[in-house]
C-alpha cells in the first residue's frame, strides 16, 4: 500500500471537513455539488510517517458523467495501491453503500467514514458501526466531522490499517442479477491485459455501459477479443426494461438493504426544526422569491455595496492611505529619491504606492473579501442548490439549466474564477453560453461595489444601469440559445438540508479565496503602475488614450475617463477604481457616471478571465466573445447617454 | 395499475416509483446512482417553479422533463 489516502464520495457528504481535519490544510467546503474543482491535497502525519492526503470531487458511482466524476475516477484508476477512504452520509447510507461496493469490488483497500452522526441521531436513527464492519469486511468509523468527533479514532484505525492490524480489503459482494453476474464472469475471463481495478469489476463497469474503458479495454485486448466481448456486451442490452446499469443499481440498493438489516433502526425523528421550516420556505413559489430578494438586497447591496465598498473602502482608503500612508511614503520617497523622475515612479499621479498598492488593497481588496464572506456564507448553508432550483426555469430561457446560477453568481464576485468554475456544467454550449455572458453582462464584485457605491445616492441611476445590464444579459442569452446549434440540458440536483454555517469555517474560506484572488491581482496591479508611468514619461500612453477619446467622446464623457476603460481590460476591478477616483474629483456629472457605468460593465474582461476564457474555451469562441462585447458594450453606453440627454439629465 | 408520470402527481402527494422511462442512458444511470430506484416510496413536495422530491432522506430537484421520465405507482 502506497503512502497516499484518497477521500472518495457522494457531494456533500462532508469530504472536504474531513480532509481539513485530517491535514490541517484549508480546502474550500462547499454544500453544492461539484464546487471542488481543483483537487486539493495534503499532509498527514502518522505515526512518524507522512501521509499524502487527496481530496476529491464528489462521485456517485464508478461510472462517472460529469466532468468531475471523470477526474475522481482517473484519479482512483491512476492509484490503485492507496487507501481509499469513503466518506457517506449517515442519513443516506442505503443510497451511498453501492459506492463501497463497487469499491470493494474493484479491489481498493478501503475505510469507510459514517459522518454526520449528529444529523442522523436527530432524524431518529441509530446504527451499529461494528457490525456494519463486519458485515462489510471493511474497517468503519463514525463521526462528526464539524465538530471533530470522531477523527482521532479515524485515525487511531488509519494506524492500524498501516501497521497490519486492520485490513482494508474484503471479499464482501453484494447479490446481483444472475445473468450479470454470470456474463462478467465470461467478460473477466477475455481480459488478459492487466488493469488497475480487478478484472470482475471491470467486467462489470464495461456491462454498465462505460464508453471510456471501452474504449480502452478495445485498445488494450486487440480487435479479435474485442469482437467477442461486445458481443456478449450486446446480448444483456435487451434483457432488462431500464438497461443493464439501472438494474445493476436497483440490485446493490437491495443489497445495501440487506447488509443494514437489523442495525439500522429509526425512532420517531425529533419534532421538526425550524431549519427545516425555513428550507421549505426558501423553495416554495412566492417565500422562496421573496427570500432570493432579501439575499441579494442584504447580501449584496447592503454587505457587498454599502458596507464593503461603503464603509470599509472609506476607512482604508481615507484615513489609512491618504491620511497616513501616501504622505509617509511620500516625504521618506522624497528624502530618497532626489530626481522628480524616479519619485513619479512611487508617488505620482500613476505611481505604484499611489495607484498600485492603493487600489488593490483599500478599494479592491474590501469590496472581494465582503463579498466572498457572503459567498460563502450561501454555499455552507446550503442554499446556492435551493437558488438553483429557484432559478432553472429562467436559466432554461438563456440556454442554461438551474446549475449555471452557480457560476454565476460567483461571477458576481470574480470572473476570472467563475469562468473556471463553468466546468460543473454538462455541455459545452452551456459553458459557452455561461462563459460568455460572464464577459458580457455580470460585473464583478469590484465592479459592482465601486459602482454601487457611486450610484447609491441617486435610486434612479442603479435601477437604470441595473436594467441596461439586465437586458443586455437577457437579450444575449436569449439569442445565443436561439442560435447555437444543440439542446438545453436538463435539470437535476441533488438539494442537501439548510445548514447553520460554522463561522471559522466562512472565515478560514473568506481567507484562502481572497489569498488566491490577491496574490492573482496585486503582481498586476503593481505591473499596471509601472507600465502606465513608463507610458507616460515616453508619452504613447497619452496616444492610444487619444485613440480612445472619440469612443468616449461619443458617449458624451470627459476625456479622462478614457483612462478607466483602456485599464479597465488589464483588470475590470481597476477600471471600476479608475472610474471612482475620477467620480470623487467631481469631473463626472451623473449622466455621465450612468454612462459610464454602463459601458464599463458590459466592456471587455479583464486581462486574467481573457486567458482563462481563452485556455477553457479556446481562442475561436474567445475571439467571438471580444468582437460581440467591445460594440455591444459601447452601444448600450451611447443608448443610455442619448436616453439621459432626452429627458435632461 | 399503470405506471404514471412523476407530473401527474399532486404536491404533497405520496407513490412509489415504477422506473426511469428515459432513451438518455446517462439520465437513467444518473437517477438511479441519486437513489430513483423501483419500489422505494417517493414523495413530490412541489411542482413550481420546479419539482422537488423527496425519496427517503434525499431531496431532489428536477426540471418537467426529467420529472416526466420518472414513472410512479399510486399507493
Amino acid at each position: 500500500m502506497t503512502k497516499k489516502i484518497l477521500i472518495i464520495g457522494n457531494p456533500n457528504v462532508g469530504k472536504s471537513v474531513i480532509f481539513t481535519e485530517l491535514t490541517g490544510i484549508y480546502v474550500t467546503v462547499s454544500n453544492y455539488p461539484g464546487t471542488t474543482v481543483e483537487i486539493t491535497s495534503g499532509n498527514l502525519l502518522l505515526n512518524d510517517q507522512t501521509i499524502e492526503v487527496i481530496d476529491t470531487p464528489g462521485l456517485y458511482s464508478l461510472v462517472p458523467i460529469t466532468a468531475e466524476e471523470k477526474v475522481t475516477r482517473q484519479i482512483l484508476f491512476a492509484n490503485p495501491d492507496c487507501l481509499v477512504l469513503q466518506v457517506v452520509d449517515a442519513r443516506n447510507l442505503t443510497r451511498m453503500l453501492p459506492l463501497t461496493f463497487q469499491l470493494i469490488r474493484a479491489g481498493f483497500h478501503l475505510v469507510l467514514a459514517v459522518n454526520m452522526l449528529d444529523e442522523s441521531r436527530r432524524e431518529g436513527y441509530h446504527l451499529n458501526l461494528s457490525i456494519l464492519g463486519q458485515r462489510l469486511g471493511i474497517p468503519v468509523v463514525g463521526t462528526v466531522a464539524t465538530r471533530g468527533e470522531g477523527i482521532d479514532q479515524l485515525k487511531e484505525v488509519l494506524t492500524q490499517v498501516w501497521k497490519g492490524h486492520l485490513n482494508p480489503r474484503s471479499a464482501f459482494r453484494p447479490q446481483i442479477d444472475q445473468v450479470l453476474q454470470e456474463k462478467a464472469q465470461i467478460i473477466s475471463a477475455q481480459l488478459h491485459s492487466s488493469y488497475s481495478i480487478t478484472k470482475e469489476s471491470l467486467a462489470l463497469l464495461l456491462l454498465r455501459g462505460d464508453t471510456e474503458l471501452r474504449q480502452l479495454v478495445q485498445k488494450k485486448e486487440g480487435p479479435s477479443r474485442w469482437r467477442q466481448i461486445v458481443t456478449h456486451l450486446i446480448s444483456v442490452s435487451g434483457l432488462y426494461d431500464w438497461g443493464p446499469s439501472y438494474q445493476l443499481a436497483v440490485d446493490e440498493h437491495a443489497a445495501a438493504e440487506k447488509v443494514l438489516v437489523g442495525i439500522l433502526t429509526r425512532r420517531s425523528p425529533e419534532t421538526q426544526r425550524w431549519q427545516e421550516r425555513l428550507a421549505q420556505l426558501t423553495v416554495a413559489p412566492w417565500s422562496g422569491f421573496l427570500i432570493l430578494l432579501a439575499v441579494v438586497y442584504c447580501g449584496l447591496y447592503l454587505f457587498v455595496g454599502r458596507f464593503g465598498a461603503g464603509t470599509l473602502v472609506d476607512w482604508l482608503d481615507q484615513h489609512l492611505f491618504q491620511g497616513l500612508l501616501i504622505p509617509a511614503c511620500t516625504a521618506l520617497v522624497a528624502a530618497i529619491l532626489p530626481s522628480q523622475f524616479w519619485q513619479s515612479l512611487f508617488i505620482g499621479p500613476y505611481g505604484i504606492v499611489t495607484l498600485g498598492v492603493r487600489y488593490a488593497i483599500a478599494i479592491i481588496l474590501p469590496i472581494v473579501g465582503s463579498f466572498f464572506f457572503f459567498f460563502s456564507l450561501l454555499e455552507d448553508s446550503g442554499y446556492l442548490p435551493r437558488l438553483a432550483l429557484l432559478m432553472d426555469r429562467g436559466c432554461k430561457k438563456l440556454g442554461l439549466n438551474g446549475r449555471a446560477v452557480i457560476p454565476l453568481v460567483l461571477g458576481l464576485g470574480c470572473d476570472t474564477m467563475a469562468t473556471l468554475t463553468t466546468r460543473i456544467l454538462e455541455t459545452k454550449r452551456e459553458r459557452f453560453i455561461a462563459t460568455f455572458l460572464l464577459a458580457l453582462a455580470i460585473p464583478c464584485s469590484a465592479q459592482l461595489g465601486v459602482i454601487l457605491a457611486l450610484l447609491s445616492p441617486y435610486p434612479g441611476a442603479v435601477l437604470l444601469w441595473m436594467a441596461m445590464v439586465l437586458f443586455t444579459f437577457i437579450l444575449a442569452g436569449h439569442l445565443l440559445n436561439r442560435y447555437l446549434p444543440g439542446q438545453v440540458p436538463l435539470f437535476f440536483l441533488e438539494v442537501p438540508p439548510l445548514r447553520w454555517p460554522r463561522l471559522s469555517n466562512i472565515l478560514i474560506k473568506t481567507y484562502s479565496r481572497m489569498q488566491w484572488y490577491f496574490l492573482e491581482i496585486f503582481p498586476v496591479f503593481l505591473g499596471i503602475s509601472v507600465v502606465i508611468w513608463l507610458g507616460e514619461q515616453t508619452g504613447i500612453f497619452q496616444s492610444i488614450l487619444g485613440l480612445f477619446r472619440p469612443l468616449v467622446s461619443a458617449l458624451g464623457l470627459p476625456p479622462e475617463t478614457a483612462v478607466a476603460f483602456f485599464f479597465g481590460f488589464f483588470r475590470r476591478d481597476y477600471g471600476a477604481a479608475g472610474l471612482f477616483d475620477l467620480a470623487r474629483s467631481g469631473i463626472l456629472g451623473l449622466r455621465n457616471l450612468v454612462t459610464a457605468a454602463v459601458t464599463l460593465t458590459l466592456f471587455l474582461p479583464c486581462i486574467a478571465q481573457f486567458a482563462v476564457m481563452w485556455k477553457e474555451r479556446g481562442p475561436l469562441l474567445t475571439l467571438f466573445t471580444v468582437a460581440v462585447i467591445i460594440p455591444v458594450a459601447f452601444m448600450a453606453g451611447f443608448l443610455v447617454n442619448l436616453l439621459l440627454l432626452l429627458f435632461n439629465v | 395499475m399503470e405506471p404514471i408520470p412523476l407530473t401527474r402527481l399532486a404536491p404533497g402527494a405520496s407513490a412509489r416509483i415504477a422506473g426511469v422511462r428515459s432513451r438518455n442512458q446517462q439520465l437513467v444511470h444518473k437517477l438511479g446512482a441519486l437513489g430513483v430506484l423501483p419500489g422505494l416510496p417517493v414523495t413530490l413536495l412541489q411542482d413550481y417553479p420546479a419539482y422537488l422530491i423527496q425519496i427517503d432522506q434525499t431531496q431532489l430537484a428536477l426540471d418537467q422533463d426529467t420529472a416526466n421520465c420518472i414513472e410512479v405507482l399510486l399507493i
